[in-house]
This record gives structure tokens, sequence and C-alpha cells, in this order.
């Protein structure tokens, strides 16, 4: 007699159907792809030398002066939505461990799905905040009280997870019945594979991030196309995409960066434009510009659909080729491996309509891939704040940019002061 | 010992030997001898006074018009001598012990033929009266009523007076126009302590309630021209605070009884309209609400339809309501019909409004400085991206967006019309209301509400069985802009014009968002309220009825929320034009099987009541959203939209399962003692959770019936009253205990969606609360003076709170039992005195005050648990941490603050070391009513002593920003060396916005915000003609009220009670009322 409901579920029912549990990871992607890929690009870009902003709030502010406080609502945004996507895929591996009744191809398939996406949020949060508390299950008496753990711990769980990932996922891309489908809007095993070798990468594991990243590079159905096509829905080059499900959207980054007025939230650094080389069909194709009387404003342009959009051309790409070529040519370098690391430079550098580089030493060859990274990889994922601080060279750059407020406690964001207020057992980054 | 002014007494002092002499003889049984010719009345009643120890009294004056007298009598009675003395003499008399009072007649009763009358008296419900007096005015002939409340009267004169008079009913006149028989209906006397008052499955009064309550009647409601019978309660109740949250029409009101209960869940109290539960907090559904506000559902009752809001505070009246009655009850209770003759009334007013305050901001030449001075403060250019207003608009233009945005005139206006009446057995009750009220903004905003409700009862003719049915219905359109316009008053005063040359919205080059597009962007909610209620009774014998009460309520809501692409900033492209769609309904079915038992044995009353309440409360709403429109005409279209999605689809219930008793014991009107139980089951706790027991006993002791304290002329009534319980609190949502996925409004690959909605807790389990009062109600000079004060001492234990969690566990909560205790204890004081009651003159007065105390007494593992940095053990719940501001730098002009912990930051939980209490530390309330013959006035104020709430900067960002400011700021630092309170002006620096937001953070930025408020004014004129009469209407009342006329406050905002939103709106209206 007592309540009864139509539009929840309860979790043991939904683990018992391969529909049901599939459509919990499903909404993973959803969620991501209401604004995730903006959230990082934006604070990223502030917090590098890749964006300036226009806005009067102070949070925004704050960003761009490398001066965050403890309340700032985008670093809160970063750790918080993390742990929540952690808590789903945590969630979903409960309930899949606990479930009798689903179909063995379609557990193995989720299972990896959700390590990917834990690994996924981990990076994330290791690189924004340096140590974070590893969370792995649902019991929020213990996840209320937990420590930070080192880098080192939870690059080790990221690899762990992706590691299982590789073993557990398909080849092949999945529809929501588990069966192949040409759309590249789930991590099938190169997905787990390419996001392995870029943190083989981040932790020096050379050998390792030269091996993944070749695995990537030497599937069939990944190759670097024509440079106005990287960023379409299901673009050769695609490795991960996020499915365009929001109204009026394609992307979030398209739809909020594209620039039809002046800004008032931000546009690109007008010197990290100008780092490009002229020719550079990059700073062609992929910026944009909008010019206001006498002024000139600049905006990242990969993504060409704006906001008020009616049909779907382009999918969020999270993981896609052009990187796997940096990783390699930055792998093999590390390694001595220089003619090969030219010869994966040189690629993306062609696609880009430049010409090939040569003769360069190691310590030149790093530079150069860096500057490719930074000229390919602009405003995706954190990527340029990412490397600045993990080749060291953020103090470098951003000190002469940012000063009088920039330290060199900056490079890592602040423990939301709600956390710590709420578990004592967190302790803050110096500096806050 | 002589009443009469001008007094002539007979001397006789020399006669007194022969008086007593001839007493002796003939005055032993009062007969008379005596013969009289042609003789003065003066000379007659000097004989009589001889013949006996009777006395005249009467001035001359009196006797002027007299004639002479003729008569012998021989043996007769003194009443037959006086008869022959004042036959056809316009005088009449009065026999008081041996004294005889001459007076002139008052009704000529001459010539008038004399008939005989026969009547009938009964009171409001159609019950007869027995024991009641009749007497014609002037005539001295007077009888009672028989059980049946008949009567007969012989020999009366046409246009006679009746007075009908009795210890228990007021005093009524009434002129005989025929010889018909009479059917009088009389009202109870008002003794305010016998005044019925509602409780849970009964009735008591104000003199024999062992528990605490108020209660606030019909009159006082119908006199303030309101929409949401809550506002009407304001500074009537002790122990009841108010707050309305804006002062836009149909807007939340938040009401708390006796404190803040529970850290976090539910500190609503349980309403009941006629023992249907009813929806509290609100029915706006998942998109929000207008004006950035939320709906009330109690503004779907309509204030002309109650009779009564009792107010439920302590343990003995609330704990019978068990699970649900921890916040207290507020019982109302509809109008029912009224038996006798058909009547009927027409009620209209109409008025306007405004918003109560303004603010004062800088113009546009001090803005303008205050932004230039700004930039260079940062040492930042002003460009087109981050100064517009300095760069690309009209620097010259002024605009003042308050007057704009919230000066407008609201009006208000209210028809009611109500037909009632009905025989012994069955009465009626027909009412139907309209009323129509506009908001401050500019554009058509408002609410429209029409109303009917119907009542019937019956009463077999063997009076055993009786049945009634009542049933109100509302529709109640309310049409808000989607923001508050009030936060518009930070625009810059130079911000550009609105409209372009063509009609659309100007957006200067996206360099503003234009108020209008808010404006334009509509909130259309459309509320049906039906509550029917059945209530049938049978009387097995004299002492034992059963009964049965059910009812229906049932609450929908269509909610309509517009975006026209019209609205939007073209630049951001089309599609966002969007429509959102809700439908949702709330059902509650409830019935109440009782049966109650009456004993007496000797002196000892004995009153039982047992029952069960079986009730369902189902909840089911859709919420859909429709973007991309061909055009903005389509919008209210659905099918039109290119995209659909599902925002939510909610279906929820919740079940609810009740046994209860009470015992009432009364022992010679002396000694009372009332005891309740309550078993509880409710769905939203798990199985193993699922059952409770509540409780509670009180105690009377009406000590002035004692012998001993005799006959005193000053205190005529004193009770003390004490009662303990236990009761608990489940608004806590349903399903709460279950681990739950909700469907994502985003599908995936064409698949829906499914989300982890909550952290779960299957173990938690009930929040209970005890409850301790003792009390002391007092009567002085014959109760015209009655004064009660009340203590309440209330511990909430088990605390269920939504416990804040850090963000790594996913979420932000869990619903967790938490080992708190919560004190609440207050002292109420309500006096109330009729200080003038007389032909003329009736003048009330009554006060009330409350002095709240609310403290978190303690908490196991406080330090260690996620609530140190929210809460402080031994303070109220209501408190702020803040940072101690220590002025303005002189050296930087930037706001400082004391460092605690010395580590060179102002951050984090330890530089907060000042605590504020942001609640109120005393409410209360006064009333006067006055009426001098055909007038009455009455007001009624509030009162609220609110030391520290958020300051009115809260609404402000930093000086220097693009925004208006309070001219207050111009007092800001400016150069090294500058003593300030105020920093320096900042547009973009970091270091300035962090000093600010700590600044909002720090003591400083709290203020006080007591006010006192004339909540309601009153004048009425009755009007009453007989040529009224003739045409029909026997009352005709021309009436004026106000509301929220006059605040008196320091607070600097725009309004102490709705702080940063629209402030209430004072209104004045102007209405006639017609009775028939």
């Amino acid at each position: 007699m007592w309540g009864s409901q139509k539009k929840l579920i309860d979790t043991k029912t939904l683990f018992d159907g391969d529909a049901t549990a599939t459509s919990a990871i499903l909404s993973i992607y959803s969620q991501m792809n209401n604004g995730w890929d903006y959230t990082i690009a934006h604070s990223s870009g502030l917090s590098s030398d890749e964006l300036i902003t226009w806005s009067s709030t102070i949070d925004d502010i704050d960003l761009a002066a490398n001066n965050i406080s403890t309340r700032n609502t985008y670093a809160l945004d970063v750790w918080g939505k993390n742990y929540n996507y952690i808590y789903q895929a945590n969630s979903i591996l409960e309930g899949l461990s606990e479930s009798g009744k689903l179909t063995q191809a379609v557990r193995t398939q989720l299972e990896g799905e959700a390590k990917f996406i834990r690994a996924f949020s981990y990076f994330i949060l290791v690189n924004y905040f340096g140590a974070v508390p590893i969370v792995t299950s649902t019991d929020y008496g213990v996840n209320s009280k937990i420590r930070r753990v080192s880098p080192d711990s939870v690059y080790m769980q990221i690899e762990q997870d992706l590691n299982s990932a590789v073993e557990l996922l398909a080849e092949d891309y999945k529809n929501p019945l588990n069966q192949q489908t040409s759309e590249r809007v789930r991590p099938n095993k190169w997905a787990a594979t390419a996001l392995l070798a870029r943190v083989n990468l981040f932790v020096g594991k050379w050998a390792e991030a030269e091996l993944n990243s070749s695995a990537v590079v030497n599937v069939a159905q990944y190759i670097l196309p024509d440079i106005n096509t990287v960023f379409l829905k299901n673009s050769p080059e695609a490795i991960w995409q996020w499915m365009s499900v929001v109204p009026g959207f394609n992307t979030a980054s398209g739809g909020y960066f594209i620039l039809e007025y002046t800004p008032y939230d931000v546009s690109l650094r007008p010197s990290f434009v100008s780092s490009f080389q002229p020719n550079d069909l990059r700073r062609n194709q992929w910026i944009g510009e909008f010019v206001d009387g006498s002024e000139v404003y600049y905006y990242p342009y990969k993504y060409k659909v704006g906001q008020g959009a009616s049909t779907v051309l382009e999918h969020t790409t999270v993981l896609r080729l052009a990187e796997q070529y940096l990783i390699r040519a930055e792998a093999r370098a590390q390694q001595d491996k220089l003619p090969d690391a030219l010869a994966d430079i040189n690629a993306i550098r062609n696609r880009a309509g430049l010409g090939d580089l040569s003769g360069l030493g190691k310590s030149a060859l790093l530079d150069s891939i860096t500057i490719e990274r930074k000229h390919e990889l602009f405003t995706e994922f954190g990527d340029r704040w990412f490397t600045l601080k993990r080749t060291q060279t953020a103090n470098a750059i951003l000190s002469p940019l940012k000063s009088p407020n920039w330290q060199p406690t900056d490079q890592l964001y602040p423990i939301p002061l709600s956390e710590l207020l709420l578990n004592r057992k967190l302790e803050q980054n110096p500096g806050y | 010992m002589h009443l009469l002014p001008k007094l002539y007494a007979m001397p006789r002092s020399w006669l007194s030997f022969l008086v007593f002499f001839i007493s002796m003889l003939s005055a032993s049984g009062q007969t008379f001898n005596l013969s009289v010719d042609r003789e003065p009345l003066e000379k007659v009643f000097l004989l009589i006074e001889k013949q006996s120890d009777y006395s005249f009294i009467y001035t001359r004056e009196t006797l002027a018009k007299t004639k002479p007298v003729t008569f012998t009598v021989r043996n007769e009675t003194l009443e037959r001598v006086l008869n022959r003395c004042f036959d056809n003499q316009p005088l009449t008399y009065l026999v008081d012990d041996k004294h005889i009072v001459v007076k002139q007649e008052v009704v000529k009763s001459a010539a008038v033929p004399l008939q005989n009358i026969t009547g009938r008296v009964r009171n409001e419900i159609g019950e007869p009266v027995a024991g009641v007096t009749v007497t014609i005015r002037g005539g001295g002939r007077s009888t009672a009523t028989d059980v049946n409340g008949n009567f007969a009267l012989e020999g009366s004169p046409l246009n006679a007076v009746l007075v009908i008079s009795g210890a228990e009913i007021e005093t009524q006149e009434l002129v005989i126009k025929s010889s018909a028989e009479i059917s009088i209906v009389v009202k109870a006397r008002i003794n305010v302590l016998d005044e019925t008052m509602v409780i849970a499955y009964g009735k008591t009064t104000r003199r024999y309630a062992t528990g605490t309550l108020s209660k606030v009647k019909a009159e006082e409601i119908a006199r303030q021209p309101v929409s949401n019978p809550l506002s009407a309660l304001s500074g009537r109740v002790s122990g009841l605070q108010i707050r309305q949250v804006s002062g836009a029409p149909g807007t939340g009101i938040t009401v708390q009884i006796r404190g803040r209960n529970s850290i976090d869940n539910g500190i609503e109290p349980l309403y009941l309209v006629d023992g249907i539960p009813y929806p509290s907090g609100t029915h706006t559904g998942d998109f929000g609400g207008g004006a950035n506000s939320y709906l009330s559902p109690l503004d779907n009752i309509n204030p002309a339809d109650i009779e009564s809001i009792e107010v439920l505070k302590d343990a003995d009246v609330t704990a019978i309501y068990g699970s649900r009655g921890a916040n207290g009850v507020i019982l109302i209770t509809t109008k029912k019909g009224i038996a006798g003759k058909t009547h009927g009334s027409l009620k209209v007013y109409s008025g306007a409004g405004a918003a109560t305050r303004k603010l004062k901001l800088l113009n546009t030449g001090e803005y303008l400085a205050m932004r230039r001075e700004a930039f260079k403060n940062d040492n930042v250019a002003p460009s087109m991206g981050n100064a517009p207003d300095l760069l690309r608009w009209d620097t010259t233009r002024f605009t003042d967006w308050q007057d704009l945005l919230i000066g407008n005139t609201m009006r208000a206006s209210e028809v009611t019309g109500t037909l009632s009446g009905g025989t012994e057995q069955t009465q009626f009750l027909l009412s139907s209301t309209y009323r129509k009220e506009t908001t401050v903004f500019p554009g058509s905003f408002g609410a429209q509400k029409i109303s009917g409700s119907g009542s019937i009862n019956h009463r077999s003719a063997d009076k055993k069985f009786t049945v009634g049915f009542s049933t109100t219905f509302l529709t109640n359109d309310n049409f808000l802009p989607r923001s508050d316009l009030t936060t518009g008053l930070l625009l810059p005063p130079d911000a550009p014009v609105i409209y372009n040359s063509d009609g659309s919205l100007n957006w200067e080059s996206s360099t503003w968002d234009n108020p209008f597009g808010a404006v334009m962007q509509t909130f259309k909610t459309k509320t049906q309220n039906l509550n029917a209620n059945l209530n049938l009774r049978y009387r097995i014998s004299e002492n034992l009825e059963i009964a049965f009460t059910g009812g229906l309520g049932q609450l929908w809501v269509t909610e309509k929320f517009l975006y026209p692409a019209s609205s939007l900033d073209p630049v951001y492209g089309p599609g966002g034009e969007t429509a959102a769609f809700g439908t949702s309904k709330t059902t509650t079915l409830i019935g109440e099987p009782q049966i109650s038992y009456f004993k007496k044995i000797g002196e000892h009353k004995l009153e039982f009541l047992a029952g069960a309440t079986m009730q369902h409360t189902g909840y089911s709403g859709l919420f859909v959203v429709g973007r991309g429109y061909p055009n903005d005409e389509s919008l209210n279209s659905l099918a039109a939209a290119s995209t659909v999605r599902v925002n939510a689809d909610l279906d929820t219930r919740y079940r609810y399962l009740g046994f209860f008793g009470r015992t009432g014991y009364n022992f010679r009107n002396k000694y009372l003692a009332t005891f309740t139980i309550r078993r509880d089951g409710s769905s939203r706790y798990g199985p193993a959770n699922r059952f409770k027991n509540f409780g509670s006993a009180g105690a009377g002791w009406i000590f002035t019936e004692e012998k001993w304290i005799g006959k005193n002329t000053v205190l005529s009534f004193g009770k003390i009253k004490a009662s303990a319980g236990y009761a608990a609190n489940d608004q806590i949502g349903d399903y709460k205990y279950l681990d739950l996925y909700s469907s994502y409004y985003l599908p995936y690959q064409g698949q829906s969606t499914f989300y982890p909605t909550q952290l779960f807790n299957s173990q938690f389990g009930w929040e209970k609360i005890r409850k301790l009062e003792m009390g002391i109600d007092l009567g002085f000079f014959r109760d015209r003076v009655l004064l009660s004060a009340n203590y309440y001492y209330n511990t909430t234990t088990n605390q269920l709170v939504s416990y804040t969690l850090p963000a790594t566990t996913g979420f932000s909560g869990v619903l967790k039992n938490l080992p708190a205790v919560i004190r609440n204890t207050g002292l109420e004081l309500e006096l109330s005195s009729t200080i003038i009651k007389n032909r003329n003159w009736n003048w009330n007065a009554s006060f009330n005050i409350t002095f709240p105390q609310n403290k978190l007494v303690s908490f196991q593992d406080f330090e260690s648990s996620t609530y140190t940095n929210f809460y402080a053990l031994g303070k109220p719940l209501s408190i702020a941490r803040v940072f101690t501001n220590t002025g303005v730098d002189p050296a930087t002009g930037l706001y400082s603050f004391y460092d605690y912990n010395k580590d060179g930051l102002i951050n984090g939980s330890e530089d907060k070391h000042v605590i504020l209490n942001t609640g109120q530390q005393c409410f209360g309330g006064m009333q006067q009513t006055l009426s001098y013959k055909k007038f009455t006035f009455s007001l009624v104020a509030q009162l609220a002593i609110q030391r520290t709430v958020p300051s009115f900067l809260n609404r402000f960002p930093r000086p220097g920003a693009r925004f208006n400011q309070p001219r207050a700021v111009l007092e800001r630092w400016k150069a090294d060396g500058d003593y300030s309170n105020i920093q320096r002006f900042t547009a973009v620096n970091s270091d300035a916005l962090n000093a600010y937001s700590n600044y909002l953070e720090s003591a400083a930025a709290y203020e006080n915000g007591s006010y006192l408020r004339l909540k309601n004014l009153y004048i009425s004129y009755q009007i009453g003609s007989s040529k009224l009469k003739q045409a029909g209407i026997s009352g005709l009342n021309v009436f004026a009220e106000a509301s929220n006329l006059v605040t008196i406050t320091k607070y600097r905002g725009l309004d102490p009670e709705t702080l940063q939103s629209l402030p209430p709106v004072k209104v004045v209206a102007v209405g006639i009322q017609f009775t028939f």
C-alpha cells in the first residue's frame, strides 16, 4: 500500500536490463555535452595565455589575473562536476557487479566505459588541483572524510582504469543496442588507448606513450583529414566525440566562443593569435575575427556552428588523431628518436599548410613540439594550460603576462573553500 | 441613593410616626384605601406615601404634562392604585424595592390597538433558546421563553419595542409590526472567554482550553484588502512569524509558528482547510515562478470564504496531528449558512497602490564620474568592450529605472456576493468573489481570481443525524514577468533607449541587458483549487456520537513560460525563442471516522474521542519545453516547436495512516485535563521506521472558581495551564529512503538516459519534537481586560536533515538523522481589552508580543561535522559567521579585515570570527477597533525587531562596476591617506573585487532591519434608513481600507521585510457593502 512511482527507477531494476543499464552510461555523455568542454576550455584558457576576459564578474577577472579566490565558482564547478561523474561511474560499476541479469557483452562494454569516464575525470582533476582524493565507491560515509593523495597515486589510478578499459572495450563504436555504429560518440578501445598515451606522456613514460599512440595512429579508420573537416561530426580524425544533444547548440565551444557581438565574456589573447605564422591554416581557419569599429576581437573558430543551430553538423571532439601524432613526436624526441619525431610533427605541420622542420636538436625539437601543440590543440580541454605546467614553462611564460599577480603557486587551483569546510581532512594548496 | 438629577423627595420626617402607625394597620398586606377627586398627581403620590413606606422619585418636568386624577379604591394593591394614577398619563413607572421611579413614557401608546403576540427565539444555528426574557419596552410586561424557545405576550401595542435579553445572549430589540408570529435569531453573548474555537476534531473555548491557540475571525480578515489569507494574520497572532517574500501578487509568504525547529527540513506548519490537508510551501513547478519568486498555494483560498483561522501552537492541541504537528497547525474553517430569513450581501471595493519605498541612487553625472574614477584607479583604459556606458552610450541620457520598472500604480478591485439562509433543519450558503489585481511593474501583469463556494447543512427532525457538505472552488490566473524587475534599478542611469524606432527592443550593439526583454518574457500560472468536504454525524444516544469526515482537495496548476524571439538580442541567432509548458496536479483524499462519548458522573465531566486518519496525496507533473518556433505568435502552440524536450515527468504518492484518541476531563469547571495519543505511519520513511507514537497531556486550573478566592471585583477570571507532548515532522519529500535513478532530460544516441538523483539512506528515522508549555490566562473587570502569558520550551531531537556533504561524495548532501538538539523557547503575551463599551462608543484594543529564542543546544561530534561553519553551539540557527571589517586601508583604498589566525590571508572559516544573529529578537502587533455610533475605525500595526539583517548593500555589486549605486558611495576613498568607510571605486581590479566580496561577508554588510508597520487601516460608516429598508436593503456600509500605509524603519534598503525583492505594495481602497 505504500508509495510507488513511475518516472523514477530504483538502482536494482536499472541494472537488471541491458537497455536501462546502458542508459545510465549514456546519461553521463549527455551531461558532459551540456557545456563541459566550454567549462574546461574557458577556465584553463584564462589561466593560461590563450584567452582574455571582458567580464566584470569577479570569478572571471580572478581567473584571468591568476588571483583565484577559494570561492571561485569555476574551480568549484570543475571539482564538483568531476566528482559527480566519478560518482556515476562508481554507481554504474557497483550496479554492474551486483547485477546478474545483464548480457556479458553489455556488461563488459559498460564496465570499460565507466572506467574510462572515471579516468577521464581524474585526469582533469589532477591537472587542475594536483593531489586530489581518489573516490572509487558510492559510500558517502567514506567519501565525505577522504584525504587527498599525491598526483602520482592519482595517475596510477588513472592508468589502472585505462588499462582495464583497453581490455574491456570493443574496437568498434557501439550504439545503445551494443551494435556497431559509425557514430564515434562512445569510447572504444582506441579512445582508452589514446587517453592512456596522453597519460603516459604526462607522467614521462616515453616508451609506453610511443607504443600507445602508435597503436592509435596505426588504426586505419583514423586519418588526418582536411583542416576544415576536423571538427565535423563523425570526422575521420575523431577518436571520441560527444554527440550534439543540447537544443540550439551543436557544441558548447561553438555556441559560446564565436563572437557576433562585442565580447563581454572572453576572446583570444592578441599575442596568442600573433604567435602563429601568417601562412598557418590554423590561424586562418580556426581563428575568427569580430571587428567593432577600430577594435578587432579574435575567437576560437574550430567549431563553426554558433547558437541557434537547427541542424547538427558538428560534435564536440574530445580525443582526436592529431594529438596522438604530437604525443608520439614528443615521446620519440624524449627517447632521442629525432627523425621519427620530426616525421610526426611534420605530419601535423603539413596539414596546417606549413613546411617541414628539419635538423633540429632535441631541445629545439621539443620546443617546436610544444609550439605545435599550442597551435593545434588550443582551447581543447585545457591542453595548453596542462602543457605549460607539465613542461615547467608556466612561470616563464605567464609571469610577464599576468604581473603583478602571478605566483608559482597559481599553477594549481585552490581546493574550493566549501570543500575544506565540509571535510576537515582536506588541505588547501599552497598560496591560498 | 436617588438616581435622577434635580431630585425632589417628599419631606416626610414629620410624618414618620403617623406612617409607621398606618403601616401597622394596613400596609402589612400592602393594600390601600384612597379617594381622590381631580387631584394633581403629586398630591396623590403624597397620599400613597402616607399609607406605605414607598417613596416616589420623579422630576417636576416629568409631571408637567400630567392630568389630574379622580378615583376611589378600597383595599387595593399598589399595582392597581398605580395603574389608576398612570392611566392615560404620558408616564411610566418602575418599582425598585421601596422606590417608585416615575418617567416619561417613551413610546406613544395612545390610541394604539393592543394585541397578543407570539414568537420564537433561536440561536444562529437554528436551535431554540430557552429562558430568554422578552419585555415590551416601557410597558413593563415581560415573559420568558419556554424550552422550545416560544413565548407569548398579551396586550402589546403595535409598534412597541420588544427587548430580548438574557445572560448568555446579546441584548436585541425589534419593533412589532404585525400580529404574525415573530421569529427572532439571537447571538450568543460575546464574552471572549466563551467564544468557540476550532481544534482538531472538535471545539473548545478560551475558558476551558488546556492548550494554546489563537483565533482570527472573519470580520478581522474582511477589513483587509488582501488576496492571500495569510497576509491577514500579520501582527495578529503571538508566536506566529510571517514574512512576505515579495510584493508581486500571489508570491510566497513564509510562516513559522514558535520558531524554527529543524535545521533544514520543512519548517512550514500543517494547513488544514475544513479538515483537509492543504499544500504549503509552493505549487510553482519545475520552471521556477515569475518575478524570480514562487507562488504561495494559500493564495488560492478566498479570504472572504473564511469564517475563522485558528493557529494551534502547543503540544496539547498539536500532538494529535502526530507526525505533522511539529511546526504547529493552521486550521482554516470556511463559512456556513445561518438559519432564518434569507439574506444576502454584496461587497465591492477598489483601490490603488504603489511600492512602499524607493532608493536614492546616483544620477548620470555622478555615475559617469564614478566609472571614470574606477578605471583610473585600476590603471585600465576604458574600452568599447568593458565600458560601453562611457564610450558608446549617449552619456547625456538619464533614466530613473526604479520609477520606470517598479514605480507604476497597481490597482486592485474585488466584488463578493453571498446569499445565506435556511430553516432550523437546513441551512445554506452561497458565495462568489471576483478579484483583479495589477502590479507596479510596467506591462499588463497581475492576477485575476474567481471563486465560488457553497455549503449546506442539514439536521434530521429527531436531531440525531446531521450532515454538512461544503465546497470551494477558485481559479487564479497569475501573470508575471520572468524576473523581478526590481533588479533593474541597478541599470546605469545613462543606459540606452528601450525601443528602436521600429518598435523592437534596442540592444545597443549587445552592450546591455534591456530590462524590457524581461518584461516580454512572461510567466503565466493558472491555478484551480477545489476543496470539497463532507461531515456526517449520528448521535446514537445522548452521550454517544459517531462521525465521519472526509474530503477531497485538488490543486491543478498549468504554467506557461514564454520567451519570445522579440525579447532576445537577435545577435545570438534564431532558435533562442522558447516556450515552456507545465501541468501538475496535487490530489489529496482523506477520510477520518470518529467516535465520541460524553459522560457526567456527579461533578466529573468526561469526554472521549477516538478515530483514524487515512490520507492519500498524489502529485503528478509534466514539464515540457519547446524551442525553435517559426514566429512569436506560434509560441503558444507546442506543435509549432521544432524541438520538444521533456524537462520533468513526475509522479509521486504519499500515504499516511494514523489512529488517534483524546480524553477531556472537567471537574466543577475548575480542574481541567486533556490527554491525546496518536500512532502514525508515513510512506516517506523506510519500512523499518514507518510507524511511530505521539501524545500529549495538558492540565488547567481555573483558580477563580475556588471558593476561597471569593468574589473579586478586579480579577474575574484566572487559569493556570500546562502541557507537554511529542509531535514530529515528515516534510522531507517522498522516496528519500530509496536509491533511485531518474530520467535525464537530454537523450543520447536517440535513447532516453537515466542518472542517479540523490544519495540515499534507507535508515533515516523521525525527527521528534518535545513541546512543553506553561501559561496563565487572566480576566479583569468582568473579563473586559484579558491577559494571556505563555512560555514554551520546545526541543527537537534526532534532526532529520539533508546533511551537507563535500562534493567528493558526488552530491551536495544526503538525508540523514543528526544527533543535534534544537531548542525553541519563547514568551508570548497577549492583552485584549474592551476599553469603552456603551450605547455609542465601543473601543477594543489588543496587543501581542513574542520574544522567541532559538538555540542549537548540542550536536554530537559537532566539530568534525560539516555544519561547523554554518552553525554554532549555543547560538540560534539563524546566524551568519562574518569577517571583521577594519575599515578602508588609507594607503590602498581597499577594505581591510582582521586576520584572526594571522596567516596573512583573509580566508576560510577562521577569519570569520564574528557571529551575527540574523533572526528576529521580538515580534508583535497591535489592533485597535473603535466605533462611535455608525462609524467604525480599526488599525493593525506590526512590529519586528531584527537587529542584523543582510544590508541593502547586498543588492549592489562593487562601486565602480557598470551598475548604479546608492548615493552613499560618494563618500568613498579617493587618494592615499584618505580615511573613509567606503573603499575606492574599481572596475576590474581583482584585489579590489575580492576586498568588496569579503566586505559583503563582513559584519559591515548587516544592518538593523527592525520595523514598525501600519499593516492595515479601516474606516467604515453604516448607513441605515427607512427608505433603504423599503428598497429591501437592510444595511449599507461605506468603507475605506489601506495596507502597509506607513513603515517606520532604519533599514536603508527598499523594505526590511522583503529585503532584496520587490517591496510590499501599499494599497488604499474604498468600497461599499449592501446587505439585504
